[in-house]
């Protein structure tokens, strides 16, 4: 490979590649506004500035140049941190912030803003412009987003991906000299479920997520990666969260899967992650036809005992899973239904999505809203989707149902056959029509709140991670699943889901070979799926 | 005495001269245009241009034959020539005048340069509020095509050619090459990024040659003359004459064309007349607007894209704005601001708020609010701007603000508040 | 009415023969919009346009607000443009400017009520060696003096 200097350090490079590009994939920091790897290169901003010291042949170039436009050449010495480059970038900070209203503390960017960090990074700390600053006003352009165009930095991002990746171009740049403007069309909004990805793409606070709007301090926000649990796409995301409140989710690259973007649908997906109302807060038995609380080493010892009673095997017992539980849960649900009663497990399948369009943001909206069906499948539990297997199984009378999840909540036809059943143990997130005949409410978790994996639809398996603790008495299913065998007397040698994983290899031939650690950040597809 | 040297102008200056296509090859029109075709190859026609060492009339100087060497060949896609006619720098005015009176001239010249780099669809960019011309020029492609001279099989040749004018809307910045390929394509027009460069990527991606219309015009006089002839203009490595527009507080405005490297003030006193009313000189803008102004005691100079250059300004497009003893220097600089300011695109930061910057400042001293600092940020803001931005309106704009402040420092004290 | 006649539509036909893409008409197009318009894009024409040029209504309205000759208001019968820009303005071109101001009793982006004259500052006429200069409806820009303009304007009125 061709190599460059970067302050003296050889910076390996493709034919073609610009200097920016070859730096940043070497983990260097390039100060930029306007290049993103996702869009075309317009070098407008001129804040990539390097100082070409030898042009790869022996000549210094004549002047500063841009590094997102300026292609690597072998043994070209390229500086950061000369005087020269030095002085091009403070005029550069001096000049974007001009006409900047240095509204600081009261703009959501604030903590994460590119234009903050380079003027306190590069910039002279101080400016002379005494005139009044150039004024715009607050715009009202989407259903998700807001526009404060005083703010912008006219880095053009917004229309580019807006002409670029969404397609719809609802951005638009209008005017010129210094009163170009980045707008929408008169009064037309912005509509489509691709909005948030403006607030990510804005360098600075000049568009902000309406629910996000005087929220929360960006600094105070913990991020911890995981994967949107919104569709079967399972794009790459962190929660964002500050005392036990997930205040957003915003998308983290991975370019095998949702590259840089996330839908609107996935973002209001924090939404859910907060609900209290909704969610199953504590552990329930009904006693006399009412569901009461009771508390956990009560309602165990309860169900182990009911069951005992009950000794149902085979056919008489019956496991539902729906599909938003992780690979560990329901590798742990469908082996303690096989190994303590011999019985099957069904999941609901879901359709799949239909060709791809070759839009790549339309397509990473999955007609399957549960991030985990390939899951289920791989792990071999029973799928169709005319719910045929489910409904022989109910309608041999079992006397046993297990629930995790709320599958099938919305078919009432389902929910009287196993109504039937002499004991119904659900494991529950949020509240459904399940729990007007269940017997036994055991409170789980949210994929904010446990590990565990999730296989996408194209069968890539993703880790999440704990970001808030569950409310008090809810628990991670796999925790409840453990605790269940153990009372059903199986030994087992796993205690956490990490450990479930690294263990499934061996049982499961989907899972061959994947292990947390093998999974890591960007995800592994299963055995047998290219890449 | 200085005297024209007409070669361009030759039928311009020919009494009754009408610039029509009849009074056009009376005056022995389209011989080049017969000997390229019938007698060169397209490569032929490249190495006599660069032997002939023409140099780019529009501003920046770039020999045309080499520009033309540069088109890739064979590429599986359609090459281009586009003609700049977009000609907006106040004080700018020759190629509108080789439009008026000589349209011929330079649209043979398009042809051969058509010819040359396989171009079968050229194109005039014209600036959009010049209708007349564009009209009169439209009457001239017109008669070409009836009299065969465009279109298919061009003088019983293999050679086809079309040729449309496209008006700009009113934007200097179209002049720059890359901004008038994206205003040709139908866009706002911002300059483009570059590498790459035209003669690969132009219009429609397309290989691309942006040639002025003064160029264009000594294409075909250098095929009648021989390149070593047309060598012989002009000054070393200045071959040719220029088309000199003077304006400003001279007896006698209008184009004058010279030889390269004639000395500057000779052209200013001898064709110009020396300043109305017996008045003084007190700044010469040699080279369009953006040039930085000379003071009277640098105008002894020759005038060519070298000398010129060494004197601290720029030859550009070769239109000088001289101006008397009575010029208020901050209402010049101001309006000069002003236009610049104007006309940038917006895209690029310094270039945006730093006229923008600039403007205001110098309308500080313009409304008698200035001070010393107000001086020294002028300078600083300038001398940062110059060589950051896109493209060359940026450089444009800063060079011209720092040498006023730096040549007529009084002028602006005479300003504070 | 929005959109062209058939025989403006048979322009627009010849023009799209001369661009690789239809898109590259625009600029001619917008002309045409203006020549059938009283010089202006009216409301509602940059849906047509976007539509014949099959671009987005965000790129015309980005391409009308950067070129300084596409206006969204009508000109007066008689346009004239008096340019203030370097040679012209050293030459007197800002008298003749407020001289036209205070005979037509108009700013410059506006027209007068009886619709005959519109005024507006331009940057460069293209023929500065008879600065100071106007052009009136894209004819040869004209060197003019204040009293010429009130000899001219006298005879427009006249004219109606």
């Amino acid at each position: 490979m061709p190599t460059f200097y970067l302050d003296d350090e050889p910076i390996e490079f493709e034919e073609g590649e610009t200097i920016i590009k070859a730096a940043l994939r070497h983990g260097k920091d390039v100060p930029r506004y306007c290049y993103h790897p996702a869009l075309t290169v317009v070098a407008q901003c001129r804040m990539c500035l390097v100082d070409v010291t030898d042009m790869g042949n022996g000549r210094p170039a004549p002047k500063l140049f841009t590094s997102c436009s300026t292609p690597a050449m072998p043994g070209m010495k390229v500086s950061l941190q000369t005087d020269k480059v030095k002085e091009g970038q403070n005029i550069i900070s001096e000049l974007t912030l001009v006409n900047h209203p240095l509204d600081c503390p009261i703009c959501d960017q604030s903590g994460e803003c590119d234009l903050q960090d380079y003027a306190f990074q590069y910039g002279t700390g101080h400016s002379e412009m005494t005139h009044e600053k150039r004024t715009y006003g607050w715009r009202d352009v989407g259903t998700y987003i807001m526009l404060e165009r005083n703010r912008c930095i006219h880095c053009s991002r917004c229309e580019r991906y807006s002409k670029e990746v969404e397609g719809a171009h609802d951005f638009g740049v209008f005017l010129r000299s210094h009163e170009t403007t980045f707008d929408t069309f008169e009064d037309h909004r912005i509509t489509h479920k691709f909005q948030g990805n403006l607030v990510d793409l804005c360098p600075v606070g000049a568009i902000t997520e309406r629910e996000f709007r005087f929220k929360k301090r960006a600094w105070k926000l913990t991020r911890t990666p995981s994967v949107c649990a919104s569709c079967a796409t399972g794009c790459n995301i962190t929660v964002d969260h500050e005392s036990n409140r997930v205040e957003r989710l915003k998308p983290r690259e991975n370019q095998a899967v949702n590259r840089w973007w996330m839908c609107d649908d996935g973002r209001i997906g924090y939404r859910q992650l907060n609900d209290r109302e909704h969610r199953a807060l504590e552990p329930q038995a009904r006693v006399k036809g009412e569901l009461i609380p009771a508390n956990w080493e009560t309602i165990q010892l309860a169900v182990i005992t009911r069951l005992e009673e009950i000794s149902a095997r085979g056919d008489q017992v019956v496991g539902l899973a729906d599909t938003t539980a992780t690979n560990e849960e329901l590798f742990l649900f469908k082996k303690m239904l096989v190994d303590c009663f011999g019985a099957k497990t069904y999941s609901p399948a879901h359709p799949q999505q239909a060709a791809p369009t070759g839009h790549f943001l339309n397509d990473l909206i999955s007609p399957d809203k549960t991030p985990n069906s390939a899951g289920a499948k791989a792990l071999g539990l029973g799928m169709d989707l005319k719910n045929d297997g489910v409904r022989k199984a109910l309608e041999k009378s079992p006397k046993v149902v297990f629930v995790l999840g709320n599958p099938w909540s919305e078919n009432s036809q389902l929910l009287a056959l196993a109504a039937k059943a002499d004991f119904v143990c659900h494991i529950a997130t949020f509240s459904s029509p399940w729990v007007q005949i269940t017997d036994v409410v055991l409170p789980g978790a949210t994929f904010a709140e446990k590990a565990g994996t999730y296989t996408n639809k194209h069968g890539r398996v993703q880790r999440i991670f704990p970001a808030v603790n569950p409310p008090e008495d809810c628990r991670d299913q796999t925790r409840i699943l453990l605790d269940l065998m153990r009372g059903l007397g199986i030994s087992t040698e796993f205690n956490t889901p990490v450990q479930v994983l690294n263990g499934l290899g061996s049982q499961e031939a989907a899972f061959k070979g994947l292990t947390w650690d093998t999974v890591g950040t960007s995800g592994q597809p299963l055995a047998g799926i290219k890449a | 005495m200085l005297q024209e040297t007409p070669i361009l102008t030759k039928n311009i200056r020919s009494p009754g001269y009408d610039g029509s296509l009849e009074a056009y090859q009376k005056a022995g029109g389209h011989k080049a245009l017969e000997k390229a075709l019938k007698s060169m190859t397209p490569e032929t026609v490249i190495e006599a241009v660069k032997e002939s060492g023409l140099r780019g009339r529009g501003g920046a100087g770039f020999p045309t034959g080499m520009k033309w060497g540069f088109m890739p060949k064979n590429t599986g896609r359609p090459s281009y020539l586009v003609c700049n006619a977009d000609e907006a720098e106040p004080g700018t005015f020759k190629d509108h005048f080789l439009i008026n009176r000589d349209p011929h001239l330079f649209l043979e010249g398009l042809i051969i340069g058509s010819y040359a780099i396989g171009c079968h669809h050229a194109y005039v960019y014209i600036r959009g509020r010049s209708q007349a011309p564009a009209a009169r020029l439209q009457t001239a492609i017109d008669n070409l095509y009836k009299a065969k001279l465009l279109g298919k099989a061009i003088l019983g040749t293999g050679f086809d050619l079309d040729i449309t004018i496209h008006r700009g809307a009113g934007a200097y910045i179209c002049g720059e090459e890359t901004a008038l390929l994206e205003s040709l394509e139908g866009k706002r027009g911002q300059p483009r990024v570059k590498p790459p460069f035209p003669a690969t990527h132009g219009f429609n991606a397309c290989p691309t040659s942006v040639n002025n219309v003064e160029s264009l015009a000594n294409v075909p006089i250098i095929l009648n003359m021989g390149p070593d002839a047309f060598k012989k203009l002009g000054s070393t490595n200045n071959s040719g004459t220029r088309l000199v527009g003077i304006s400003g507080h001279i007896k006698n405005p209008g184009i004058y064309e010279v030889e390269m490297g004639a000395n500057l003030k000779s052209i200013i006193y001898d064709l110009g007349g020396g300043m109305r009313d017996g008045k003084q000189i007190k700044v010469v803008i040699p080279g369009g607007t953006s040039s930085n102004p000379l003071k009277p005691e640098e105008i002894d100079i020759a005038y060519d894209f070298d000398a010129v250059a060494k004197a601290g300004s720029m030859l550009g497009t070769c239109s000088l704005i001289v101006l008397d003893e009575d010029t208020d220097i901050v209402d010049l600089a101001y309006r000069t601001i002003v236009f610049f300011n104007h006309e940038s695109c917006g895209q690029c930061t310094p270039c945006r708020e730093g006229t923008f910057w600039l403007k205001n400042l110098v309308r500080d001293f313009h409304d008698n609010l200035g001070d010393q600092g107000k001086i020294d940020r002028i300078r600083r803001v300038a001398a940062t701007m110059f060589g950051t931005s896109l493209c060359a309106l940026g450089d444009a704009a800063a060079g011209p603000m720092k040498a006023f402040v730096e040549k007529y420092p009084e002028e602006f004290r005479k300003h504070f508040i | 009415m929005v959109g062209f006649n058939d025989a403006v539509m048979k322009e627009v036909q010849g023009l799209f023969k001369r661009y690789p893409k239809k898109q590259h008409a625009l600029l001619p197009i917008l002309h045409l919009v203006m020549r059938e318009n009283q010089g202006c894009v009216p409301e509602g024409w940059e849906d047509y346009v976007a539509e014949l040029c099959e671009t987005s209504l965000n790129h015309i309205r980005g391409v009308i607000t950067f070129y300084d000759m596409i206006r969204k208001e009508p000109t007066g019968k008689f346009h004239i443009r008096v340019c203030t820009c370097v040679p012209c303005g050293m030459c007197g071109g800002d008298q003749i400017k407020n001289h036209i101001i205070k005979k037509l009793a108009i700013h410059p982006g506006h027209t007068t009520p009886d619709g005959l004259f519109s005024l507006e500052e331009v940057q460069c006429l293209a023929a500065c060696d008879k600065a100071p200069l106007i052009q009136v409806n894209g004819n040869n820009p004209e060197k003019v003096t204040e009293e010429s303009i009130d000899i001219w304007i006298q005879e427009m009125r006249q004219k109606g």
